[in-house]
C-alpha cells in the first residue's frame, strides 16, 4: 500500500456486491453508535504504512466507512476526522482491516468553516 | 535459525532492524483523564493487534499483542508527538529501558521510525491458549505503572476540540 503522503487522493476500491454482503451480516457497534461516530479506532495505532488502522466490526454503519469516505473516527480520547483508505481483506473475508488516515483538524474546525462560510454542507 | 512460514489468517508486521537505545523516550499514551478507561483501550487494542499481527521472536511467529507508542528523539519534546492527540488531556511517557525493566519488549515497527509496539504478552503462538482478558488488562496497568507521572497534554484543544495547536 502506499505512504499517507504519496498520492492523497487514491482509494482502493471496493466491489458495491461485496458492500452490501458485508452490510447484511453487520451489526453496528455499540461504541461507535453511544459515542455518535463513524467507526471506534485508537488514534495511537499505526499500520506498516503509517496508516490509522481498526476493523469493520467497530463502525456503525458499513456504508458510511467504503473506501473513499469521510468519517468520524471515535475513540476515549475523542473524535478525529479520518479518510478511508481501503479495506484489507488479507486477514479476514468477513471483517476487513479498515485502513484510516487521519486528518489534522478536528471535527468541529471544519464544521465551524462549513458554516462561517454558508456551505449548504454545513 | 530458520523461521518458519508466518501462520495464515495473520499478517506479517514489518519490523524494523536496528537496536533500541534504552534512553530513548516514549510517549506511551495520550490518555483521558480517567486511568481505567486507558487501561481498557490499551488492552482492548492488545487484543485486537494479536488477532492481526505476527511477528517473529526468538524463531517463532509470536501474536502480537501491541501497544502502539511514539518516540520523541533527544533533544525533542513530547510536543511533537502529543499534537496529534489533541483531545486527550493527559499524557504519560517512559524511557525504553524502564519498558524493558519491567519485562516488555519494545519492538520497532512500521516505516514510521518513531513508531514502535509494545508487546504487552510475550510468546504466545498461535496454537496456544490465548492470555484471558484480565491477563491483557493486567499486562496494561503494568505497563501504565511504568510512566512517570500523569503530565497535562500542552496540545489539548479541550473537550470539543476548539483548535488545533500550531508551532
Amino acid at each position: 500500500m502506499r505512504a499517507p503522503w504519496d498520492k492523497p487522493w487514491q482509494v482502493e476500491e471496493v466491489d458495491p456486491a461485496v458492500v452490501e454482503r458485508l452490510a447484511i451480516a453487520h451489526a453496528p457497534y455499540r461504541e461507535a453508535v453511544e459515542m455518535g461516530v463513524d467507526i471506534v479506532s485508537d488514534p495511537h495505532a499505526e499500520d506498516d504504512d503509517g496508516y490509522n488502522w481498526t476493523v469493520l466490526s467497530r463502525a456503525r454503519d458499513v456504508n458510511d466507512v467504503t473506501p473513499g469516505s469521510t468519517v468520524v473516527m471515535g475513540s476515549v480520547i475523542g473524535s478525529y476526522l479520518a479518510k478511508v483508505v481501503a479495506w484489507d481483506f488479507e486477514v479476514s473475508g468477513t471483517d476487513p482491516i479498515v485502513v484510516l488516515d487521519l486528518l489534522p483538524v478536528t471535527p468541529k474546525s471544519v464544521a465551524d468553516a462549513l458554516a462561517r462560510t454558508g456551505s449548504p454542507a454545513a | 535459525m530458520t523461521v518458519p512460514p508466518a501462520p495464515r489468517g495473520r499478517k506479517t508486521r514489518l519490523v524494523r532492524p536496528g537496536d533500541v537505545p534504552d534512553d530513548l523516550m516514549l510517549v506511551i499514551r495520550a490518555v483521558p483523564a480517567n486511568r481505567s478507561a486507558a487501561v481498557e483501550e490499551m488492552a482492548d487494542r492488545a487484543q485486537l493487534s494479536a488477532s492481526v499481527y505476527v511477528v517473529e521472536q526468538s524463531g517463532k511467529w509470536c501474536l502480537l499483542f501491541g501497544v502502539s507508542v511514539f518516540a520523541h528523539r533527544l533533544g525533542r519534546d513530547a510536543t511533537d508527538v502529543l499534537r496529534r492527540f489533541p483531545r486527550a488531556p493527559m499524557f504519560v511517557e517512559a524511557p525504553v529501558g524502564t519498558v524493558r525493566a519491567a519485562g516488555f519488549e519494545v519492538v520497532p515497527t512500521g516505516t514510521d521510525a518513531d513508531h514502535f509496539d509494545v508487546q504487552l504478552i510475550a510468546g504466545v503462538v498461535e496454537p496456544d491458549a490465548p492470555p484471558s482478558e484480565a491477563e491483557v488488562r493486567a499486562a496494561a496497568t503494568r505497563l501504565l505503572d511504568t510512566t512517570g507521572e500523569w503530565r497535562p497534554n500542552p496540545s489539548y484543544a479541550g473537550e470539543a476540540g476548539e483548535r488545533f495547536e500550531e508551532d
